[in-house]
């Protein structure tokens, strides 16, 4: 587990450009914890005779939005609820992916063709359709969203998993331990899960965009978080309309998502060489 | 081959219906009851109005009349707009999202073909680059990001600096609308942005990987030339792991289209969805979803069957 860790560092650190993505993102996540915690302006309150200061005026680095509000706080408090979601939602279809497909692999027979059959089904309806359904149904609220996320998307984590397992399953060193005595939950903890570990991550360093990708499109449909609180999906669906008199309210959300997005993306076809 | 469509067309009839109970399942759990929301109505009024609906029903009866009606065809009626059922909405509007999506799917999957062979074949020269570059952002950037900022620099910025230039009042390229040649360019390109990625990045893996196998190398050993070696022997291969990638590519395209239809004010099925959210118009939304889904399904089993045809050995 350690040793594939270990060259995925190493791998990174080959590229410069994986290399400035993974400085960005540590940059993006530091930022969102702190600024919203240590600023002294907040997110939510307002200022009335400054609305729509464009950016770098005083005291408002990105400026401010139709209510006056500073919009460097609420960039990176939206940035810091696009994380949580796209990370916890990712985590927790990780985690519902890795013990379906790998009880699938490890039953196998009848059991495993049964499963992967209600996986095939789950997989070919239009997720983001039951995701807009199910936080329609329930209301918006990050709960509702990462909820929505995690029970949709985890089928892709379940086919690795499965994959995976089955793989390692007829490998010598598992056969070579099966005769030696090993009791089958020893075979699963010890040898199964940790050389699991490299693919998972790697699907895991695509799962998060897609999560902050699918959460975004549910804010730009009006479904993503409520008021007075935003995602970046969210402040750039609000900054559209004022593009052509303020443009800054949109482009700057929009270039951190961007830039995010590419660097995960970046970031994992990197690891995913190793 | 009749045993693998039958097959095939079994497990989509599952998984509409899939879709369709979980559709049943949300729609028992709305919030509130929408007759009630605003206004105080005579209980004799509610009552006809549940009737209509048949919300007194037991699960069972209400599902089966649901699924029967679903069968006809009747995917319900609005809950906000009186007489006017989904599926008069979906024969007005689905031809135009229809029409915007072909589109799109024709502009991603030529260039986007176009481009990975390029790239596969100029592979670190400025070709690359720029495909590399165009794939990773229609990859990575959400669909509405790409489509506010096409519109903001090519509709608005570009085509005002024209008329200037000109000095008409002719726009090139029209901010939002639905009329002509002209309102059609911006949209479908924006909405094709993330399929000609994917589609670019995928041919241009696998034009590499087949132009490294060992019939490529004999047959440039027997002296063939380089433009006969990859349109005769290479391109076939190459196209295959890409036709298995367009059913989802479409699949991303009509849902794709849901934000790009609102951006650019397209009266198509995808605007009237987002618009029904947003004023509540449930019942819509679980028909407009069933509609969308199944075509969706369709797509994905057309598509695998067209693949058996063109890669024999899936069948296997």
């Amino acid at each position: 587990m350690f040793l594939t860790a270990r060259s995925a560092v190493d791998k990174i650190k080959e590229s410069k450009l994986a290399v400035t993505c993974a400085f960005f993102l540590a940059a993006v996540i530091l930022l969102s914890i702190f600024v919203p915690l240590l600023s002294t302006n907040n997110y939510y309150s307002q200022d009335l005779n400054n609305t729509f200061q464009p950016p770098l005026t005083k005291g408002n680095l990105f400026g401010t939005d139709e209510f006056g509000r500073d919009q460097f706080v609420r960039v990176w408090q939206g940035a810091r609820i696009s994380l949580t979601i796209g990370v916890v939602a990712a985590l927790i279809q990780m985690i519902i992916g890795s013990i379906y497909g790998g009880l699938s692999g490890i039953l196998g027979g009848l059991a495993d063709e049964i499963l992967m059959r209600i996986v095939d089904v789950i997989h070919s309806i239009p997720n983001l359709i039951i995701v807009i359904l199910i936080t329609m149904v329930m209301g918006s609220s990050p709960f509702t969203v990462i909820l929505a996320l995690s029970i949709t998307e985890w089928t892709g984590m379940s086919r690795v998993v499965r994959g995976q397992t089955l793989m390692l399953r007829e490998m010598e060193f598992v056969q070579a331990a099966k005769v030696l005595g090993a009791k089958k939950t020893r075979i699963i903890l010890r040898h199964i899960i940790p050389n699991c570990f490299g693919p998972i991550m790697v699907n895991l360093m695509f799962s998060i965009p897609g999560a902050i990708f699918a959460e975004s499109f549910l804010s730009f449909l009006g479904l993503g978080i409520n008021i007075p609180k935003a995602s970046l999906g969210t402040l750039a669906s609000e900054g559209y309309r004022f593009i052509s008199y303020y443009p800054w309210l949109i482009m700057i959300p929009v270039l951190i998502i961007t830039l995010t997005m590419i660097s995960f993306n970046v970031l994992g076809d990197t690891i995913k060489e190793v | 081959m009749v045993c693998f469509i039958i097959k095939r067309l079994a497990f989509s009839l599952i998984t509409i219906w899939a879709v369709v109970t979980i559709t049943f399942v949300l729609l028992q759990f709305l919030p509130g009851d929408p007759f009630t929301n605003d206004k105080i109505v005579h209980p004799q009024i509610l009552e006809n109005l549940k009737e209509k609906y048949r919300l007194d029903a037991p699960w069972h009866e209400r599902y089966t009349t649901y699924l029967k009606g679903l069968i006809k065809g009747d995917l319900g009626i609005s809950m906000v707009y009186r007489n006017r059922s989904v599926t008069s909405i979906i024969k007005r509007t689905f031809p135009i999202s229809l029409n915007l999506g072909i589109r799109a799917f024709i502009i991603a999957v030529f260039v986007g073909l176009l481009l990975g062979l390029l790239s596969a074949l100029y592979k670190n020269k400025t070709i690359d680059h720029f495909t590399l570059t165009i794939s990773m952002i229609g990859v990575a950037v959400p669909g509405f990001i790409i489509g506010t900022l096409f519109q903001y620099f090519i509709c608005y910025k570009l085509s005002g600096i024209i008329q200037e230039f000109t000095g008409t009042t002719f726009r090139l390229f029209p901010i939002t609308g639905w009329e002509g040649f002209r309102h059609t360019i911006v949209p479908s390109v924006s909405l094709a942005f993330g399929a000609l990625g994917m589609i670019a990045r995928m041919m241009r893996e696998s034009m590499i990987n087949t132009l490294s196998q060992r019939y490529i190398v004999s047959a440039k050993s027997k002296g063939l030339k380089q433009s006969e070696i990859v349109l005769k022997h290479a391109l076939k291969n190459a196209i295959l792991p890409v036709i298995s990638l367009l059913g989802p590519l479409f699949t991303s395209i009509i849902l794709g289209s849901f934000v790009i239809e609102n951006i650019f004010s397209i009266p198509g099925m995808g605007q009237h969805f987002v618009t029904s959210i947003k004023t509540g118009d449930y019942t819509m939304v679980l028909g407009l979803s069933i509609f969308t889904s199944f075509v969706v399904v369709m797509i994905n089993t057309f598509t695998d069957i067209l693949y058996t045809f063109v890669d024999p050995r899936v069948r296997l």
